[in-house]
């Protein structure tokens, strides 16, 4: 981008959902392997008394759902600790 | 994780190996269930229409063979078979027949049936046990050589086992011997 142009509606829309701060990264990367994996470890145990492993596999599409509408876009609560940036210097250095 | 779409992609290619891994887990699993084999009668009522056929093609070319179309009752209990990795069984009735002299040997199929688990909405009955009463064969027994008077046949029940996850595999759950008539009738 050269300098006094800005961004379109869609670009700066990808551009939200698509930062993330760094220690956010961190915790979406631990939980979202928690969860999928509890939900199919207890789900599997339910579905075999239950006798119908269907149960299993829906809840664990629906856990990993949850997950990528939860977890994936970046939203508010992924953006409190925001490194602190500098500020940018359009101007040319000599 | 710096990225959306990096974020999701994580997210789905491990949840699709959890279900792998679980998927083998249940055929695996299902070795532990029953897995005996079923009781099986069956009972020739009747061998109809037993006839000498005959057949012209356009070109002018004539064939004739033997047909008959048999009547059965059967009675099954497929509770043995029944686990959690079972989607549906195929049931087929098979008659076998063996002409020493001339040295053949034929297999066919006249009568098969789809038999869904007892817990699923769209099976047909609600128990695990198949009562077929004077049931017709769909299908005729058909043969070229014309050797089916005062022959020897032997009905094979078998079933096929079709499994959510894992291998389908064919057996054979009983033998059944009969003498066809001597004349056509």
């Amino acid at each position: 981008m050269a300098e006094g142009q800005s961004d379109t509606f869609w670009k700066s829309l990808y551009i939200y959902f698509n930062e993330m701060d760094f220690e956010s990264q961190l915790f979406v990367k631990k939980i979202y392997k928690i969860i999928i994996l509890t939900v199919a470890i207890i789900s599997f145990i339910i579905a075999f008394f239950l006798e119908r492993f269907s149960v299993c596999v829906y809840s664990t599409i629906g856990a990993s759902v949850l997950c990528i509408l939860v977890l994936a876009p970046a939203w508010p609560m992924w953006k409190k600790n925001q490194p602190n940036w500098q500020q940018a210097n359009w101007q040319k250095q000599k | 994780m710096y990225s959306i779409t990096a974020r999701f992609n994580q997210i789905v290619f491990f949840t699709s190996w959890t279900l792998v891994i679980l998927s083998l887990l249940n055929q695996g699993t299902a070795y532990f269930f029953k897995t005996g084999k079923p009781t099986v009668d069956l009972k020739i009522l009747s061998a109809d229409k037993f006839q000498h056929y005959k057949a012209t093609y356009y070109n002018g070319g004539v064939t004739d063979w033997d047909q008959v179309t048999f009547k059965f009752s059967l009675e099954a209990d497929f509770e043995p078979v029944y686990n959690w990795n079972l989607k549906q069984l195929f049931l087929y009735v098979n008659v076998h027949h063996e002409h020493q002299q001339k040295g053949y040997e034929s297999d066919c199929v006249i009568y098969d049936k789809i038999i869904s688990r007892p817990d699923d909405p769209s099976s047909w009955s609600t128990s695990s046990k198949l009562v077929l009463k004077n049931q017709r064969a769909e299908y005729p027994l058909k043969d070229i050589h014309k050797q089916l008077r005062n022959a020897t046949v032997n009905f094979e029940v078998w079933i096929e086992v079709m499994p959510y996850v894992g291998y389908i595999r064919r057996e054979k759950l009983g033998d059944f011997e009969y003498k066809m008539p001597q004349q056509y009738n």
